[in-house]
């Protein structure tokens, strides 16, 4: 479930060191594994086995948690007691802070982080402080537990605004190069939304494969079935499943 | 009469077991502010404070883990699982912890925890969101694993499994959650006894169907479809699959002589499969046809464009009917 995968992360990066490509002494060969996480997932136990595994297999591993505040309705200090980078501290790892909403201080830390694990140093637990701007999903509703002065503060936090004050600044974009980003994250957007709306109903047949990698007599029995039944209705297609 | 959906009672059943009972408390993943994901804890977190009502860190082991603990303390600790899905990082927890605690120690310690778990499926919901793993856990010895199919049941039932001293697995499909159904609001609960006790949803003379939770309404679907062709369809609420309450189904099913049994979890190793074989010993010589089975295939719960092909529908529970009426 929820934080699931740090233990896939350890276990890919453990895979790396098996590899010999860690520690190299050629940086364009060493390698190493991110994982991505948030404050909820903390609290799992499997985050904490993969913070045990990777710390006493000195695993290439970058334990990257997203503290955006909030588990759906639930702030971070029901999660811990201590900021959370403390956490990986406890394990043996190398942790720290960041102002998660720097995007070149988040930039800075990863990079060196992922150089300690790629040369062999071992895994790194970053801490991003953030803030989750909008709900959890759209059946939430944070008006519930959360105050809107306290969205307001974060919005004037906002990590990509700053980023671009900080670009104009150095005189490192103008309004055109602006304006054609602007132009092409729309475009992108209108994509993604019409190709998603535009996603076919699935054969029936799509839901029976995959399931094994080989030949499962059950799923082949019911699959067979399912397409006999399915042909009983005058409105079938010619043939259910496709291919 | 009050006039609830499926969520509206189980709210007023764990009001009602938190006014009666000091000693109930709830605990789970944003039942308190939000009042639960699906919103069954609305409103008690402010009545009954963070105490009784108590947002658990994410960590569905721990909630299970100190539930038990409370409970060795006296506590009758309510733990909401947030989706089916989530439950196994609980399943140690449950099974070899749980399940056993009353039998390893011959009786000493009592568990009385309640895990209510929404489950099923029919929302259009991602994976992980929609499974029914009510098996594995009647497949527990130690166990007792309930649903309730109507509000009525959800409200009486509630109090009868926090009342119970088992631990109770108590299911609610979560696709019924806004099924608004006749809830009598001043009647006690009953014996947690009356927890293992089927119903007959629906009177009928030639076959009879076997439902339990979400299929429940399926099945009431399906025999009304049926008797305007002239078929008789009785229908029973399983409401239990531990105890599982065969008593019932094979009375209903030596009158019927036939038996399909429904549910959206998959057929293979499925509940069906054991009250097939219960029905077949205890009604061999009355079944005019094999009891049949009607489910989830054996595959993983699919994308939601497909969720109405995996689930046991009005047509495929109708096409049952119809080949064991014919068989």
């Amino acid at each position: 479930m929820i934080g699931s995968h740090t233990l896939h992360a350890t276990g890919y990066a453990m895979g790396m060191q098996r590899d010999g490509v860690v520690g190299t002494g050629d940086p364009q060969r060493d390698a190493a594994t991110m994982v991505y996480f948030g404050d909820g997932a903390t609290s799992q136990g499997d985050t904490n086995e993969a913070l045990v595994f990777a710390a006493v297999n000195n695993a290439p591993v970058v334990f990257f948690c997203q503290n955006n505040q909030w588990a759906i309705s639930e702030p971070t200090s029901r999660q811990s007691r201590v900021p959370l980078y403390r956490r990986g501290q406890g394990f043996g790892i190398p942790s720290l802070r960041v102002d998660g909403n720097d995007v070149l201080a988040c930039y800075a830390v990863t990079s060196e982080a992922l150089e300690r694990a790629r040369s062999g140093g071992g895994p790194t637990f970053i801490e991003a402080f953030t803030y989750r701007m909008g709900a959890h999903t759209t059946s939430d509703d944070p008006t519930r537990y959360r105050s809107a002065a306290e969205e307001q503060y974060w919005r004037d936090r906002d990590p990509i605004d700053r980023l671009l004050a900080l670009m104009k600044a150095e005189d490192a974009v103008d309004d055109a190069w602006l304006a054609e980003l602007d132009a092409e994250a729309t475009d992108f957007g209108e994509h993604i939304r019409t190709t998603v709306r535009s996603f076919e109903r699935p054969s029936s047949d799509f839901m029976f494969r995959n399931v094994y990698a080989g030949p499962h007599a059950i799923v082949d029995d019911e699959r067979a079935w399912f397409e006999a039944y399915q042909r009983t209705f005058a409105d079938a297609p010619a043939t259910a499943g496709g291919h | 009469m009050t006039t609830l959906t499926l969520a509206g009672a189980i709210n007023a059943g764990l009001r009602r077991a938190l006014e009666n009972d000091p000693k109930v408390l709830l605990m789970g993943e944003d039942i308190g502010a939000l009042g639960g994901v699906f919103r069954v804890t609305d409103g008690l977190h402010k009545d009954f404070g963070g105490e009784r009502v108590v947002d658990t860190p994410l960590a569905e082991a721990g909630i299970v883990g100190t539930a038990i603990g409370l409970a060795m303390r006296g506590y009758r600790p309510v733990c909401e699982i947030q989706f089916d899905g989530f439950i196994f990082p609980a399943f140690d927890q449950i099974t070899t912890q749980l399940a056993k605690m009353h039998y390893r120690s011959q009786g000493r310690i009592t568990l009385p925890v309640v895990i209510r778990v929404p489950y099923g499926g029919g929302i259009g919901a991602i994976e992980h969101h929609s499974e029914s793993p009510e098996a594995l856990f009647a497949h527990t010895p130690g166990l007792r694993v309930v649903t309730p199919a109507t509000p009525a049941d959800g409200f009486a039932m509630i109090q009868q499994a926090i009342a119970s001293p088992d631990p109770v697995l108590f299911f609610e499909p979560k696709g019924r959650y806004w099924d608004k159904g006749e809830v009598d609001l001043d009647a006690t609960a009953g014996a947690p006894e009356g927890l293992g006790v089927a119903r007959i949803a629906r009177a009928g003379t030639d076959i009879t169907i076997a439902a339990y939770g979400p299929t429940v309404a399926t099945a009431l679907k399906v025999a009304e479809a049926a008797a305007a062709e002239g078929t008789s369809i009785e229908v029973v609420d399983l409401r239990s699959l531990s105890p599982l309450d065969t008593a019932t189904l094979a009375e209903s099913v030596r009158r019927t002589g036939h038996c399909v049994v429904v549910h959206e979890a998959p057929v293979f190793f499925g509940a069906g499969a054991e009250i097939a074989a219960r029905i077949t010993e205890a009604c061999f010589f009355h079944l005019e046809a094999p009891v049949l089975r009607v489910g989830g295939f054996h595959v993983p719960y699919p994308v939601s464009k497909l969720e109405h092909d995996y689930l046991p529908g009005l047509d495929r529970v109708l096409d049952a009917v119809d080949r064991a009426l014919s068989y």
